[in-house]
């Protein structure tokens, strides 16, 4: 029997920083043959570890169809995020995964999509976006809407600059109020806010969001009042998970698992939690 | 075997340290299946190459003997978590290597609560072989499972068969016969059907404010699984090193288990303690039908500051009855 608390070896190919204190690693199976018979699907999330410093559970951002390497984002927050921001290319790391659920691809088939992110929640969805744009045609209109505090906050800058010059999808950019730089040339206010000014149409449209627990419940309100049903919003809640294997009882909310029965949720599922996340 | 002050289990090297008490050990054995710190795997760093290898001491044969059924219960409900749905390999080779010699309990203690959640004190489910003491010298073996069978044939002549006309199992004792007549002292169902209406609810501050977060309630429960896991090394020279990568248990009392990067949802002491009732008599019973409690009354005897599970609980049913009777008014 193996023992699921084993990780796999990794290497680091490339290390990308993409804000302040926020940085994207980009790996590679140190056993070419794990490479072939690992696959995962967008929204699912991975247990990466450093040998003698820790184990944290991190989204996998780059695209499932991605097969040369593997891509998860962090931003370093305590001891073992920390440790992660000082590694170099070619150092070593841990995983195992891939765990939980994902995004259901095949029912946003023909359906607008609006990715609604702030902060680090662009990092949830950014697996998604990349495998939307792989099949772009079947879909009706993509928008995404980013929010960070500053412009300097904004992940994957140089990513969104490509995304915005493809035509074939929207692109809202926007900064807390006061986080504006001479050169900003996106909106200003909060992520719902912006949502009030631009307004959505709920008509065969899905809306995918990630944030900090605040603005989700916000964004929720708002995608309520714009007409979408808890069916047609779709949430990632990537709670701090330990196992990852619904063993530990770290990322309960209520009687829900995150890491088993998340992390994505409908909202007609959050609807459903006890008030505590 | 039993310490000066409380019992527990232990590697006993003669047949004079055990205790062969007819209550349940201040100390559950859980421990010797999901100890409080176990290896899930070690790892050694040698100039840019990991080498993992599994822990090898587990395989070593044990017995349990003396577990009483609240505890054996118990064990049950760490099954279900750690043995469903993808199998834990360490707790599975501990738990296939340990043969659980059981006792009936016959002297219930003064916590002790069993009946009120579907625990019987005679209860030999759980077990491989289950003692019971007839007096006169002779001892009556019950076989109860696979393992407990192979375990009577490496001993042939040892055993007798039990002669029905002569040897059934052993009367009640006093102290059972009116522990059973106390019966239920709540109902489960009313108790789960107020929790799932009442997550908001001031009584979890009232009840909780006593609360010091040590986690005794969890550590000393036989069922309680929560854990944590860590890694420790020993860094030798900066390219090579080795360590462990360990999971220790954890409890809902403390204050950084469930949290969303930053942000903690459960941390304050009301709502920690909010979770560990229902975990315990709503979350666990949705997940697995069963209750994550075999009423052992463990954490009511050891609280420092006496909070009392079972006043918890017989509080909820009064107050769902009042709300019930309010309603009909």
């Amino acid at each position: 029997m193996r023992n699921m608390y084993q990780p796999k070896v990794m290497i680091i190919e490339e290390i990308i920083p993409e804000a302040p204190e926020v940085k994207t690693f980009r790996l590679r199976f140190q056993d070419p043959a794990e490479r072939e018979g690992f696959t995962f699907r967008a929204g699912q999330f991975g247990e990466f570890s450093l040998f003698g410093e820790g184990e944290g559970a991190f989204c996998l951002t780059s695209s499932p169809v991605q097969k040369s390497f593997l891509e998860f984002t962090i931003k370093g927050m305590d001891r073992v995020t920390k440790a992660f921001h000082k590694l170099n290319p070619g150092d070593l790391i841990g995983f195992r995964g891939p765990y939980g659920n994902w995004f259901p691809m095949e029912a946003f088939k023909g359906s607008n999509l609006i990715f609604i992110g702030s902060e680090t929640g662009l990092i949830p969805l950014r697996s998604l976006i990349l495998n939307c744009l792989d099949v772009r045609e079947y879909f009706g209109q993509l928008t995404i809407l980013y929010g960070a505090k500053s412009a300097t906050d904004h992940l994957y800058k140089r990513e969104i600059e490509k995304w915005a010059k493809r035509g074939d999808l929207t692109l809202i950019k926007t900064v807390d109020s006061g986080g504006d730089e001479p050169d900003w040339n996106g909106r200003a206010g909060l992520v719902p806010v912006i949502m009030r000014e631009i307004g959505l149409s709920a008509h065969n449209c899905f809306a995918i969001t990630c944030g900090p627990p605040d603005m989700i419940k916000f964004a929720i309100l708002r995608l309520e009042a714009m007409g979408f049903t808890s069916d047609q919003i779709m949430v990632s809640l990537p709670m701090k998970m330990k196992c990852g294997l619904g063993k530990c009882g770290q990322c309960r909310i209520g009687k829900y698992y995150v890491c088993k029965d998340g992390p994505v949720f409908t909202y007609a599922q959050l609807f459903q939690f006890p008030n505590e996340w | 075997v039993s310490g000066e002050k409380i019992s527990f289990f232990k590697r006993i090297l003669a047949y004079e340290e055990i205790d062969w008490s007819e209550r349940h050990t201040t100390k559950p054995p859980k421990e010797f299946l999901f100890p409080a710190a176990e290896d899930l795997f070690q790892f050694r760093i040698k100039n840019k190459e990991v080498l993992l290898s599994e822990p090898g001491s587990h395989h070593a044969q044990k017995i349990i003997l003396g577990i009483k059924p609240c505890d054996a219960a118990g064990l049950k409900i760490l099954d279900q978590v750690l043995l469903h749905d993808g199998i834990d390999l360490p707790y599975i080779s501990l738990r296939e290597n340990t043969l659980l010699i059981g006792q009936l309990c016959q002297k219930p203690g003064k916590y002790c609560f069993c009946t009120s959640v579907g625990v019987h004190p005679y209860d030999y489910h759980n077990m491989d072989l289950m003692l019971a003491d007839l007096g006169e010298d002779q001892i009556l073996v019950q076989v109860i499972s696979q393992k407990g069978e192979e375990f009577i044939s490496y001993f042939p002549g040892f055993f007798k068969d039990a002669d029905p006309s002569t040897c059934s199992t052993p009367g009640q004792s006093k102290e059972i016969s009116s522990y059973l007549k106390g019966g239920r002292l709540f109902d489960a169902q009313i108790v789960k059907d107020w929790l799932d209406k009442n997550f908001e609810n001031p009584i979890w501050s009232k009840i909780s404010t006593h609360c010091i977060g040590c986690g005794a309630c969890t550590f000393f429960c036989p069922t309680c699984y929560c854990f944590d896991i860590t890694d420790e090394s020993i860094i030798y020279r900066q390219e090579s090193y080795q360590g462990v990568r360990r999971r220790v248990w954890n409890s809902c009392s403390f204050g950084h288990s469930s949290q969303i990067s930053s942000y903690l949802p459960v941390s304050c002491k009301d709502l920690k303690f909010r979770q560990r009732i229902m975990h315990k008599f709503t979350y666990f019973v949705d997940r697995f039908q069963q209750l994550a409690c075999v009423g052992c009354g463990r954490c009511r005897h050891l609280c420092p500051v006496g909070i009392d599970i079972l006043q918890v609980l017989e509080t909820i049913q009064t107050m769902h009855s009042y709300s019930r009777e309010v309603n009909q008014v």
